[in-house]
């Protein structure tokens, strides 16, 4: 590991695995307990849209799935309200829309696209400086806005019709809480790419929950699942020549599989 | 007369196609115990519902302590089914009991006022022991007094329960009731229930649902008169004869 470490690249990826896990650690606490799997699903795939129209546009991708990302967010979290569509048919909708997109955009782009598969599954290995800022930045918002509003979140994931009752704004928190997963997403399309970013929202935290019934005691650990899926996941890729995303994603499963075997007094059901 | 706490007029309701509330009217006074019986979908939920401004009537008008529910819904303590929650939520049953406060100042902490009502609130349901313990790991009964001891942190004018009583042992419920007895006290109670021996003597008025509203009437029920009053829904509903009755009433 050391020895891995003497190469600049996997320093950049080293620091973009403890990054992306400050904000999936976070997120995937309200991802999973909220029940909000699917939508999140609906999120990272529709902001492969976003990627595509970085390429046609020729500006620097991650920056262009914020805006896509957030307005995907806020599409799926309006969407259902407004009209008769059932939720989970619109998420459907946006999902296949955005991965559509992207892939016509990059169509339609001259020349060819040689890292659009670290797109779809990750490539941490080619995470940029510049990236790097950009994923320090998106942490520091998460953080601040999961501060200032954990009493409302909690109030909101576990109870949003008593939340209104008494006097919270519930629909707008809870598309804040979306806007929050679209930049999580942001994070994670580097290490585990568009397809795979489900798996650090979800198994961080549903490993976790096992140790733990405490949300904020929850998020701490999953930040450290997170971030030790993500090295453990990087050097066995680095040793073993395998593509980083989707070790990520393996070392992460077989974790939490031998976990759901320990036997816990925390978990009741997932 | 009593200052009316919650005010229905002509109100009705439709999912769709489907009526679920036709023409409901409805007063409820401070320090009434209006229990509200009707058979599984006769729209006692969707009642609540309106009340708190969560379902927009297609007709009528709602005024909740005489104003917009939306305005005032803030004094109303609301107690869900407590068995459509996730058991498995990772919360505390003080923390759950907190976020009856959670509206009270926004983007701040809870301030030691807060933990104090929170504090209070359970003790007030006998849950104070068990403060620390994760919702899930307490029975139907014990989860029931959190959400009304969430209910009443929120320092609420008038309580709302919906089907308070389902799935708790009849011994329990005793307790439960004894529990709303001292509560209607200090605040005005609503509790709709499918299960008719939930009304006890407890309740001081009494209302059947079933899409429409039988209502026996606003004028005050003592506890004695109360059986005379709703002997025959009583009677009809325990032996099988449902709602069709109830309409003739």
């Amino acid at each position: 590991m050391i020895e891995a470490l003497e190469y600049g690249f996997m320093m950049d990826a080293l620091a973009a695995s403890l990054l992306a896990a400050i904000a999936c650690g976070i997120i995937g606490v309200y991802v999973v307990v909220k029940r909000i799997v699917f939508i999140s699903g609906g999120i990272s795939h529709a902001s492969f849209g976003g990627i595509g129209l970085g390429y046609f546009l020729g500006i620097e991708p991650v920056l262009c799935v914020i805006p896509f990302g957030i307005a995907s967010a806020l599409a799926i979290g309006e969407v259902s309200r407004r009209t008769r569509l059932s939720e989970d048919v619109a998420i459907g909708i946006l999902w296949a829309m955005g991965m559509a997109l992207g892939i016509m955009l990059i169509a339609l782009t001259p020349g060819y696209a040689p890292d659009l598969l670290s797109y779809l599954f990750g490539n941490i290995l080619m995470v940029s400086h510049s990236t790097l800022w950009v994923m320090l930045a998106l942490d520091v918002i998460i953080v601040t806005v999961v501060c200032l509003l954990y009493k409302e979140f909690l109030a909101i994931t576990f109870d949003e019709e008593f939340a209104t009752v008494i006097g919270i704004p519930a629909h707008k928190l809870y598309l804040v809480l979306l806007c929050l997963i679209a930049l999580t997403v942001v994070m994670l399309i580097r290490v585990v790419g568009v397809i795979l970013v489900i798996a650090l929202l979800t198994i961080p935290a549903s490993v976790s929950r096992r140790f733990t019934n405490d949300m904020k005691k929850m998020m701490g650990l999953s930040i450290i699942f997170a971030a030790l899926f993500a090295i453990t996941g990087l050097y066995l890729s680095y040793l073993l020549d395998l593509p980083s995303g989707s070790t990520i994603v393996l070392v992460s499963g077989v974790v939490f599989l031998l976990t759901s075997l320990i036997p816990s007094g925390h978990n009741f059901k997932y | 007369m009593a200052e009316e706490v919650i005010g229905l007029r002509n109100v009705s309701v439709h999912y769709g196609d489907m009526p679920v509330l036709e023409d409901v009217s409805l007063s409820i006074y401070q320090h009434d115990f209006l229990g509200i019986i009707g058979p599984n979908g006769g729209g006692k939920t969707t009642l609540l519902k309106v009340i708190l401004g969560l379902v927009k009537p297609d007709s009528g008008e709602v005024r909740v302590f005489g104003g917009d529910p939306l305005q005032n819904r803030r004094y109303i303590g609301y107690v869900p089914q407590y068995s459509l929650f996730d058991h498995s939520f990772p919360i505390s049953v003080r923390d759950v009991v907190l976020t009856g406060r959670a509206g009270k100042a926004l983007f701040k902490r809870y301030t030691d006022h807060d933990k104090k009502m929170a504090r209070s609130a359970l003790e007030v349901v006998g849950m104070l022991s068990l403060k620390e313990r994760q919702i899930g790991r307490l029975s139907g009964g014990q989860q029931q007094r959190v959400f009304i001891a969430r209910a009443l942190a929120a320092e609420p004018k008038v309580l709302l329960l919906d089907e308070p009583a389902a799935g708790i042992d009849a011994r329990v419920q005793t307790e439960f009731y004894e529990l709303l007895g001292r509560l209607r006290q200090r605040m005005a109670i609503v509790m709709v229930s499918h299960d008719i021996t939930a009304v006890s003597v407890h309740v001081s008025k009494i209302a059947c649902l079933n899409r429409r509203l039988f209502y026996h009437d606003s004028k005050e029920l003592l506890a004695e008169d109360l059986e005379a009053a709703y002997q025959c829904p009583v009677e009809l509903i325990a032996h099988g004869i449902p709602h069709r009755v109830l309409r003739e009433h």
